[in-house]
């Protein structure tokens, strides 16, 4: 498939207000059509060898650093003739170098620039600036720059013919400065859609904030530990969690995985939650609302992900395509000018729909104690403020480890006593984890029964002979 | 010790699910106690292109006492005996049940890319180690490529 109709699939999928931030990757690419043949005709009229920068499209595809393929041109022999007709004489020569430039001055305005650089040639060259014709929009820096190859005259304002041997006389190199219309044409609507595309992301991300403050602040409401539905958000954050709709560096929340997989994840997880049916279980009508608002909310972030990273693949495509037809380098230069940045704002927006809305409801395993796994029973807080259960404190200190199990810091369990006890978590988990700190009293109040009779069990029968039936 | 099964079972559950890159751990089918291990070696080090097998068995007391772990496969490291035996201090007297089977596996990878000859386990290893270094660590690619499970590197194959 063209990778213009690629991007128009894609444009489908896009909500419609949002399509047309999607660069114009066809449009673009009729512009490239309009460079081919300016460059054509200009270096004609400039009796430079016309680079064979054929539309049909028998490019050569060098690859190399701006290169015309200029000197193979049999045609420009038959220029030469055909331009002493016309008044002006002169033999194409080979340009020494040809640069191409892009520049970006104060008003952030881009400008193509060629550069010719000729050998000095025998002798009759002269200066002459041409203008092009003005184009709404464009700046004035329209025009050409070019040596009257030919007559070693200019012909004065009052029509007389002036000898012009003089200008070129200690001019060691000729240097010709193209500036192409349509390919200045080119870059300004592509810097367009880029700076339109950045404008519509940040009055988005500002929106998109307000929108999860706003979630946040009623989810609030329905997550209370008082509500019925409490318990079925905190399993659909966990599950959400779980998911991993993006993928990241751990303690950087810069997604690594493309929108595709993070939309393809994010349906994974809505789809699980409706097979568990984990909706039904709600009881007030306001956390169905809510939650339909939290998968737009997820949802519009794939968008974006999605719009960034098709812009900057088309972005990257339609310069490949211009250099490809063209031969007019800007691969390596016009990536200098914007900088493309598909993980900071999505990272930014993520960032907020964790800290907002799933930070909203703890999950257990903020609450580890990490010698168990299991949650902080009867939380101890040591003196290098690291929870454990009271429980695995105990039994550590039993087998005589001393120091802080997670940073070693020395005697803290040894130091340990009831003063320890975190009495306000201890609290907020009861609150929040109810069940679950039920179901580890249970658990704890068995091992201890077990230790007992097991304790009992080698008293009895270390009195008892061994009887041998 | 229904509470510390827990403990292992979840730590199991997290290997399969979230498994450490590089790094298989499985408890046999009947003793939920006893994992084999297989571990790659770790890039820049010459044990890179072989995958080895390690045993690890947690005692009953785990996590108050730490696992005990072995390489089954013969390695040339000052620090791993012929009997595949470790010598690594979280492996005895700096053991912390806050640790986990996959933090002493990682401990245990990067103790492939950092030989410590000065406190060595197999001593004429470790001899060669601070005499020759360039010499053991030819001796131990070798090793490597005779006892060692070729590695098929996922991500070079992703490359190509």
């Amino acid at each position: 498939m063209k990778f213009g109709e690629t991007i128009e699939t894609s444009a489908k999928e896009l909500p419609a207000e949002w399509q047309p931030y999607l660069i114009q990757y066809n449009s673009l690419k009729k512009n490239i059509k309009s460079i081919v043949e300016e460059l054509d005709n200009t270096f004609r009229t400039l009796h430079l060898p016309t680079s064979s920068t054929d539309t049909a499209g028998s490019q050569t595809e060098s690859g190399e650093q701006c290169e015309y393929d200029v000197g193979h041109d049999t045609r420009s022999t038959d220029m030469c003739v055909d331009a002493e007709e016309a008044r002006t004489a002169t033999c194409a020569q080979l340009p020494e170098v040809v640069a191409y430039n892009i520049e970006k001055d104060n008003d952030g305005l881009v400008h193509p620039v060629i550069v010719v650089k000729l050998h000095k040639h025998a002798s009759n060259h002269c200066e002459q600036i041409v203008e092009l014709p003005d184009i709404a929009g464009l700046p004035k820096s329209t025009s050409i720059m070019m040596p009257s190859l030919a007559p070693p005259h200019l012909v004065d304002s009052a029509g007389n013919v002036v000898p012009n041997s003089r200008l070129v006389e200690d001019v060691e190199e000729m240097q010709v400065t193209v500036r192409l219309q349509s390919d200045q044409m080119f870059f300004v609507q592509l810097m367009n859609y880029i700076e339109r595309t950045r404008a519509f992301e940040q009055s988005y991300t500002q929106q998109y904030t307000s929108n999860v403050s706003s979630l946040g602040s009623e989810l609030t409401f329905v997550t209370s530990p008082f509500k019925h539905d409490f318990q079925v958000w905190r399993e659909i954050f966990r599950l959400y969690l779980d998911a991993e709709v993006w993928s990241h560096a751990e303690g950087d929340l810069r997604p690594t995985n493309t929108a595709r997989e993070g939309q393809d994840r994010f349906s994974k997880f809505t789809r699980h939650i409706e097979a568990i049916g984990l909706t039904r279980q709600f009881r007030d009508p306001l956390s169905a609302k809510l939650l339909v608002s939290f998968y737009k909310l997820n949802s519009e972030l794939t968008y974006m992900k999605l719009l960034q990273e098709m812009n900057e693949l088309a972005t990257r495509k339609i310069i490949k395509k211009h250099d490809k037809r063209t031969h007019l380098i800007a691969k390596t230069q016009f990536p200098q000018l914007v900088t493309f940045d598909t993980t900071t704002l999505t990272r930014a927006l993520i960032f907020t729909v964790y800290t907002e809305l799933v930070g909203i409801v703890p999950q257990i395993n903020d609450y580890m104690c990490p010698m168990c796994l299991n949650i902080a029973w009867r939380p101890l807080r040591l003196e290098c403020s690291h929870v454990f259960c009271s429980r695995c404190v105990v039994k550590a200190s039993r087998c005589r480890m001393f120091n802080c199990p997670v940073c070693r810091s020395k005697d803290a369990i040894y130091k340990a006593g009831v003063s320890n006890v975190d009495q306000a978590l201890l609290n907020f988990l009861k609150l929040y984890f109810p069940k679950e700190i039920k179901e580890r009293q249970r658990d704890i109040q068995q091992e201890i029964t077990d230790e007992e009779t097991g304790a009992i069990v080698a008293i009895q029968s270390r009195n008892r002979p061994c009887i041998i039936m | 010790m229904s509470m510390v099964s827990k403990r292992i079972l979840k730590e199991v559950d997290r290997l399969r699910q979230d498994p450490v890159p590089g790094i298989v751990a499985e408890p046999i089918e009947d003793n939920i106690r006893y994992f084999s291990v297989r571990m790659n070696g770790p890039n820049d080090s010459p044990y890179a292109d072989g995958c080895f097998t390690l045993e690890l068995y947690l005692p009953d007391e785990y996590p108050m006492l730490p696992p005990k772990v072995r390489f089954l496969t013969k390695m040339y490291h000052p620090n791993i005996d012929k009997l595949g035996r470790i010598c690594l201090d979280i492996l005895k007297d700096k053991w912390s049940p806050a640790l986990q089977i996959r933090t002493v596996l990682l401990s245990i990878q990067a103790l492939l890319s950092a030989p410590n000859p000065d406190d060595p386990l197999a001593n004429d290893v470790a001899e060669q180690w601070k005499t020759d270094e360039k010499k053991a660590i030819e001796t131990a690619v070798k090793w490597t490529a005779l006892y060692a499970e070729r590695v098929v590197r996922n991500d070079v194959a992703k490359r190509e």
